[in-house]
């Protein structure tokens, strides 16, 4: 059996943040998930028992730059983006 | 004289001679663009008004003698996923549908400085997740060879726009294959740099580890050039190196003479369609033919790329996509109480079922219980392949193989299967995931008239000696003739 039910995909949507609409949007990604993780599974038959892993592609170590100052964005362009804004500050619903 | 069959470098000679004026240039392809790329789909949008302006400025400066910058008036387009200040950014996202960045790419930076001219930014697969550019929400892009068929992804926009001889050159981005599948689908030439080589910042991130912008041209001459252009670190991208040498056109034309390939046989066995085996083999021929031997080794784990690609790739795109939050830039739902609500309402109409799906199997791959099971052996399996590929390199100067198991297919032809769609991406996904440089060209052409694309894979940093055997092979085979042939219709 797939690690991937419903359940799992209603889980990790929550955790991602992003709202599944219905139950049919959420057993379509359960199956489509379920499929690609069970592939993934082929790993499996791989001793890797005594391999450390690579997160990096390139061994780069410490990047120093000197601390030097410089002109920041200004606030009208920080917030040139933005959709809602108040008092020159990011406008966000209620929290709770 | 058909402005549109240049190359950057010989619209460059035009320039300096002052044969041509650069709004000549620009006005011509402008007018190819907007008599057939309703069809192709190339651009999302034309960057007109300020290209012919800029371009107006250049030839003042040409009349004047003070033709400054190695790409002074040639015109070029840019993967929507490249930051350009304040002009449109979108990602091919309904996310990002009316971004415009405060800040410009370092390669843009460079680019601009090099008076190269802007002349719109191009489709792609939503944040360029995708092998088939049919993840844009705006609209699917046609191969300028077939109109039936993709042009591969997800820098399908910028590989087309080149083929298609709309820009000389294109930017495109390559995480898992995006910038030399596009060009081996569309005939064209696409170089991934080592990792490092190109600074990222201003490239929208999807993961991290992975990503390298990456040019696509018509020929391995200009490509050699652009990459010299674009190189460089930026001290807002720690991982770019600093202080390298970047001069791959010295040397170029060099005899290939005792050069030592080799051609994995996993690169050219099941899966891989028999035209492409064909061809690969051929092009096996052709570099003995010049001198270099070619002998057929194994890289054992290759079989292992796609599972360990797609569980890191996914894994960093749903880090790095969490900044999408509709607050600070980007798409924002309506309707929303709370702010958890807002999150959840704008993350899910903002991005596209493929990019849900990706942040969606990332989350769960590092979530409590499955990240030592998938994340930490994904990347043990990639050391293992970095391993195996650098045994490679002690013996031999380059790997050779196909860029793509198949020619393009037809657009709806696989875009319902996912997991197939990611086996695709088998012999390209290697030099991502070991940071090595990998570069498509032309090698023939399928029974139905469809480009084969051909890699040339080379040690970290050795870009120089795949561009040399590139431009060795190039001058036994191309498509140079055929590109300035294609119609650009609807069949």
């Amino acid at each position: 059996m797939s690690e991937i039910n419903l359940d799992t995909v209603k889980h990790v949507a929550n955790l991602a943040r992003i709202e599944i609409q219905d139950e049919k949007a959420a057993e379509a990604f359960t199956e489509e998930l379920a499929k690609i993780v069970d592939y993934a599974h082929l790993l499996d038959e791989v001793d890797l028992s005594s391999t450390t892993p690579m997160f990096h592609a390139v061994d780069l170590k410490n990047v120093m730059r000197e601390d030097t100052e410089h002109a920041p964005l200004s606030q009208e362009e920080a917030l040139s983006n933005a959709k809602s804004v108040k008092d020159g500050q990011f406008k966000v619903p209620k929290m709770l | 004289m058909n402005i549109h069959e240049l190359t950057v470098e010989a619209l460059y000679e035009k320039i300096q001679s002052k044969e041509i004026k650069p709004s000549e240039i620009v006005g011509a392809l402008f007018d190819r663009i907007e008599a057939s790329d309703e069809t192709i789909g190339s651009f999302l949008f034309l960057n007109k008004e300020d290209a012919l302006k800029q371009a107006q400025a250049l030839d003042q400066l040409q009349e004047e003698d003070r033709m400054d910058g190695p790409l002074f008036g040639i015109p070029m387009g840019i993967k929507d996923n490249i930051c350009t200040k304040d002009i449109l950014t979108t990602c091919a996202s309904r996310m990002l549908e009316d971004f415009r960045p405060v800040y410009d790419a370092t390669v843009m930076e460079k680019l601009n400085d090099s008076n190269a001219i802007l002349m719109g930014k191009q489709n792609m697969d939503e944040f360029a997740m995708g092998g088939s550019t049919e993840n844009s929400y705006f609209k699917n892009v046609r191969n300028p060879w077939d109109t039936n068929a993709v042009p591969g992804g997800s820098s399908g926009g910028s590989a087309a726009a080149v083929a298609a001889g709309y820009v000389p050159f294109s930017l495109g981005s390559d995480t898992g294959g995006s910038v030399r599948q596009p060009a081996a689908f569309c005939g064209v030439v696409g170089m991934k740099p080592t990792y490092g080589r190109v600074s990222r910042y201003g490239l929208v991130a999807f993961a991290s580890s992975l990503d390298q912008i990456g040019p696509i041209t018509r020929n391995v001459r200009d490509n050699a050039k652009i990459l010299e252009l674009i190189s460089g670190t930026h001290n807002k991208d720690a991982t770019s190196v600093p202080d390298l040498d970047a001069d791959f056109l010295k040397g170029i034309d060099k005899d290939l003479t005792g050069m030592k390939i080799a051609l994995p046989k996993e690169f050219i066995g099941e899966g891989i369609s028999t035209e492409v085996e064909e061809s690969v083999k051929k092009a096996a021929e052709t570099f003995r033919s010049l001198g270099a031997t070619v002998e057929e080794v194994s890289i054992p784990h290759t079989k292992y790329v796609v599972s360990a690609y797609y569980l890191i790739a996914s894994s960093e795109a749903s880090s790095n996509l969490a900044r999408f939050d509709g607050i600070r830039y980007g798409y924002k739902a309506e309707g929303a109480e709370t702010l958890e609500e807002h999150y959840k309402k704008t993350r899910a109409e903002g991005f596209g079922p493929e990019v849900k799906r990706r942040i969606l199997l990332g989350t769960f791959v590092l979530s409590a219980g499955h990240y030592d099971q998938h994340y930490i052996r994904a990347q043990k399996l990639r050391g293992v392949i970095e391993k195996e590929m650098k045994d490679l390199f002690n013996e031999y100067d380059l790997i050779l193989g196909p860029t793509a198991p198949t020619p393009a297919y037809n657009i709806g032809e696989k875009s319902d299967d996912q997991l197939e769609m990611y086996k695709d991406d088998i012999l390209t996904i290697p030099a991502n995931l070991t940071g090595m440089p990998a570069l498509s060209i032309p090698s023939g052409l399928s029974g139905s008239g469809r480009p084969i694309g051909l890699q040339l894979i080379g040690d970290h940093f050795d870009e120089q000696k795949i561009y040399n055997a590139a431009f060795k092979f190039e001058e036994q085979f191309n498509l140079h003739e055929e590109l300035k042939q294609l119609k650009l219709e609807v069949r």
